[in-house]
């Protein structure tokens, strides 16, 4: 189990050492950062107190490991728009697209569990089929194009929720259902293919033929089986869907990290878009760390290897 | 009680049974007719080739069939009761206390994630309801005990793929005879074992059949383990029963060709190599099967007449309990002895 | 003599159960089995139809709109701005900018297609050759390439896209290059695996033996085996690109103006939301469409492509 855990440890370390370069490289793409940041209009005179100001005159080498060094430290500079230390801009809200993003994981993980053991123990062949068609085709669409339908129907034409902005909880509704349904569809088609796979086992017709009832094999037998290997996937999705909620932050003009992060790439707004970016990469990897720790908790063929 | 079946009422009787499964082109037949009765306190070897059908055939008598395989005619009575048509919820009153199954490979037979005790106590609690909790974790570990499991109560707390795969099915058969089943159904028990465990396993299962004193229909394509733990035998080749009579009967005098093909080929590993024998060719897939005796393709003795080709042979069971189902069969032994001649050992090799 | 009888044999116990009645077996409630016998179900479902009906209109829109004679999707009538769909000359109305809107919706679809295509077909090839040089070197190579891939797992993608794209300057090129690059991991495992199980295979020895060279072996063998599976899984995916291409366009990272682009239309669409849900409606039904067709095929793939069979046949494996 330690062994497990310190290559998932290892990796952890690797992936944000790999993020910082990258965000390093982002700003050097096109060649020249000061460039990138000061627009056309930039005079030579300016690039080249800009360079001095910000070590950008340096060896690339040097440049990478103070970026990397305060990088580690948490510091990315400070904010060219706004003056002020860029994390502190980005940890300031993190909090509204963790609210977002986590309602709209948790809705779709408990709704996708739900309707998953409703088909498993009433449901037969058609509502299966019929779930996981209904899944196939929501996954099938964007979820802008569904948010912006969401506020057309719900907010327009209804004139029942908010449509834009995050005032009170009712505001909340809208994006997180529309994030939400398309991880209820992922969840769900995750889930059939999980318990697709256990039905076949020997172990589950080891738990029949010793007069077991059909609800007990599948909340007792099939369940803890069908979930494990789903928590990998859920770690993974949770990251990504931290990192992906700036469409639908923009959808529905939502103030969260990733909203601040889209707005400060247009505005060229170097140090907030990296400082963003590993903020989010570090959660990410935070997250897959507890997935592994929880892994190696629950599996006892991890734990005790 | 190597002898004529035992008067009473058998405890398993099937009749006629056919198993089909959806295949691409309509229904195919796995288990096409197939007749046998388990007398009590029995041990009834179940000898076939993979695909034989002898798996499926103990499956259809638990209910427990894979997706895509249905019971189409025929009926399984076990104690009095028609299990083709009891619904599942009366089914699995009579399974794992009445009729318990131990399957062939115990580590994919488990459930990985969950602890043997409580593997275990499911199987004790189901059908003994009135049991409190310590007098279940009493049970389970005298169960351990009665399988000869050293240390039983650390191995409660163990998961399967902490024990070894000995181990292992000794827990499965402590499962399997937690109520004294009346019948117990081995599917290839010792196969998925290390050579060197098989032995006590073996040992530990029939030394518990007979304390309990269940039938067992023991499933296997290994001739040797039905010789020395079977009372009678049922060969099956091709979903359907080719000899069925006592050990004795059909070891010494095989009646039917592809009987007498096993044996040739597998009781001869102390003579010279040369002289082993090898049933030509390879049992059909399911969908292939050949419109008259299923053997013919490959029999040595009636294989190429016409009346083998055309017609399905039945079952003909003289008063001995001695049963054959063969055109031929009086051909038979004609046929073992030429064999035998070292000269004429040469066939199909 | 006792006639115990078997099979079709007459007078004897066999029409006890001739149509048994029976619980299925608990193995099978959800019926994973086929309801009906295989051979039966050789008619197009109902599924395919929609799905086929949904693909060619998309394809019609594409391929036929720029053929009508009102077709211009670039020039401004700003006298003629907004029209209602089933307008004169206007079938599907005008955008803000007094452009006709089927033209439009047309012009974005093939170049929504035709990038999806591209992206696929570089994701396919980049795939291609890490899974090849991974599976069929193993070794550090194989760790090296899958552990960048799974590297990608664990990083914010969407939002290095938006970065990278920004950084770079949006355009129709670095939408296709920086999508092409980050898409491949699923064509690299797969291949990978194929690649790792044919490496054992007797036809790889055989031309190991023979003396044949390692990038020989990849080209002549393992390419034809590996190419028609990642054909199948490339199809499918058309419809993700489409989506990040959308989403991208949609935040104007993407397809740049003038040319249009499904996600482009959609967001300024919704700044009419509420005086004229048209412009997103009419952008939004080609999206489902094309998607909607897609996701159809591929779920009636996976239904009929991932149901078991064989190895239950004999009850024992």
């Amino acid at each position: 189990m330690l062994s497990f855990l310190g290559r998932r440890l290892v990796r952890a370390v690797i992936t944000v050492f790999g993020v910082l370069t990258i965000a390093f490289v982002i700003v050097r793409l096109n060649g020249s950062p000061a460039q990138l940041m000061l627009g056309p209009d930039a005079t030579p005179e300016n690039i080249v107190a800009f360079d001095r100001a910000y070590g950008f005159d340096r060896s690339i080498p040097e440049q990478l490991l103070t970026f990397v060094g305060n990088g580690l430290q948490g510091d990315f500079g400070e904010s060219i728009r706004f003056g002020r230390p860029s994390v502190e801009l980005v940890l300031d809200q993190l909090p509204s697209t963790l609210l977002l993003a986590g309602s709209a994981f948790l809705f779709g993980l408990l709704l996708a569990f739900v309707l998953t053991l409703v088909v498993e123990l009433y449901g037969g062949r058609r509502l299966r089929n019929a779930v996981l068609w209904i899944g196939a085709l929501v996954q099938a669409v964007p979820t802008f194009l569904l948010g912006v339908l969401a506020i057309l129907v719900f907010a327009i034409w209804l004139k029942l929720l908010p449509a834009l902005g995050a005032d009170g909880p009712t505001s909340l509704i809208l994006p997180a259902v529309t994030l939400g349904l398309f991880e209820v569809a992922l969840y769900v088609r995750l889930f059939a293919v999980s318990f697709d796979e256990q039905r076949s086992l020997d172990y589950v017709r080891t738990a029949y033929s010793k007069g077991q009832s059909r609800r007990a094999v599948v909340l007792h037998h099939m369940l803890p089986n069908a979930a494990l290997p789903l928590l990998t996937v859920a770690g993974i999705n949770l990251g990504q869907l931290i990192g992906g909620t700036v469409v639908i932050e923009t959808v529905f003009n939502w103030p969260g990290a990733g909203q601040l992060i889209y707005q400060a790439v247009s505005a060229k707004d170097y140090p907030v878009v990296q400082a963003g970016v590993v903020v989010i990469a570090a959660l990410f990897v935070l997250i897959n760390l507890v997935v592994d720790l929880l892994y190696a908790v629950l599996d006892p063929r991890v734990r005790l290897s | 009680m190597h002898e004529a079946p035992p008067p009473g009422r058998p405890v398993l009787s099937v009749r006629d049974l056919v198993v089909v499964f959806d295949g691409p082109h309509g229904p195919l037949r796995a288990v096409d007719g197939v007749s046998f009765d388990v007398w009590p306190n029995e041990v009834l070897g179940i000898v076939g080739e993979s695909g034989s059908g002898k798996s499926l055939t103990m499956l259809a008598v638990m209910g427990l069939l894979p997706p895509g395989a249905r019971v189409e005619s025929g009926s399984i009575e076990f104690r009095g009761r028609d299990m083709v048509a009891l619904p599942w919820e009366q089914r699995r009153q009579v399974l794992g206390k009445e009729i318990a199954m131990i399957f062939q490979d115990p580590m994919t037979s488990m459930n990985p994630v969950m602890k043997i005790g409580r593997q275990l106590a499911e199987a004790i609690r189901l059908h003994a309801r009135e049991l409190s909790r310590a007098q279940v974790q009493a049970r389970a570990a005298e169960l351990l005990a009665l399988v000869r499991i050293p240390d039983a109560q650390r191995r409660l707390t163990a998961y399967p793929h902490e024990l070894s795969g000995g181990m292992r099915q000794r827990v499965m058969i402590a499962m399997a005879v937690a109520h004294d089943p009346a019948l117990l159904i081995a599917d290839e028990p010792t196969t998925a074992l290390d050579v060197t465990i098989q032995a006590q396993v073996l040992r530990v299962l029939r030394r518990i059949r007979s304390q309990v004193g269940a039938s067992m229909t023991l499933i296997t394509h290994d001739l040797g383990l039905v010789a020395e733990s079977a009372d009678r035998v049922v060969v099956m080749y091709g979903g359907r029963v080719m000899e069925t009579g006592t050990v004795e009967q059909v070891f010494a005098a095989p009646a039917h060709p592809y009987t007498a093909g096993l044996l040739a080929s597998s009781l001869r590993v102390d003579g010279p190599l040369d002289e082993a024998y090898a049933i030509p060719g390879t049992p059909p897939q399911v969908d292939a099967r050949p419109a008259g005796c299923v053997f013919s393709p490959r029999c040595p003795v009636g294989g190429h007449r016409d009346l083998c080709r055309a017609d399905k042979p039945g079952l003909h069971t003289d008063e001995a309990g001695h049963g054959v189902a063969c055109h031929y069969s009086g051909e038979t032994s004609a046929w073992v002895e030429l064999s035998r001649r070292p000269s004429d050992a040469a066939v199909g090799t | 003599m006792t006639r115990l009888s078997a099979g079709a044999a007459p007078g004897s116990s066999a029409g006890l159960h001739d149509t048994v009645a029976v619980d299925p077996s608990p193995l099978d409630v959800l019926g994973v089995a086929p309801a009906r016998p295989a051979g039966r179900r050789r008619l197009p479902t109902v599924s395919i139809v929609i799905a086929t009906a949904l693909l060619c209109s998309i394809v019609a829109l594409v391929v036929l709109a720029p053929l009508l004679p009102g077709y211009d999707p670039v020039t401004q009538h700003l006298d003629a701005s907004q029209l209602r769909p089933l307008s004169d000359g206007h079938l599907l109305g005008t955008d803000p900018l007094g452009r006709d809107e089927l033209s439009r919706v047309a012009l974005a679809g093939r170049v929504s297609i035709l990038i999806a295509l591209a992206v696929v077909a570089l994701n396919l090839v980049i795939g291609v050759v890490v899974g090849l040089t991974a599976g069929y070197f193993g070794g550090r190579a194989d760790y090296l390439l899958m552990g960048l891939a799974d590297l990608q797992l664990t990083i914010p993608v969407l939002l290095l896209l938006i970065a990278v794209i920004a950084a770079v300057g949006p355009s129709t090129t670095t939408l296709v290059v920086v999508l092409g690059v980050t898409f491949w991991v699923r064509y690299a495992r797969v291949t990978r695996v194929i690649a790792a199980s044919l490496r054992e295979r007797e036809f790889v020895l055989a031309a190991v033996t023979q003396g044949a060279t390692d990038r020989w072996i990849m080209v002549k063998h393992l390419l034809p085996t590996v190419i028609p599976q990642l054909i199948v899984m490339g199809t499918f995916d058309i419809g993700t690109i489409v989506i990040a291409e959308a989403s991208l366009s949609y935040l104007g990272l993407g397809v740049q103006a003038p040319t249009p682009s499904w996600g482009g239309m959609i967001a300024e669409g919704q700044r009419y939301l509420q005086t004229n849900p048209a412009l997103v409606l009419v952008p939004a039904a080609a999206v489902f469409a094309l998607l909607g067709g897609l996701a159809i095929l591929g779920q009636r793939f996976s239904a009929t492509y991932g149901r078991g069979g064989a190895d239950l046949v004999t009850g024992r494996r």
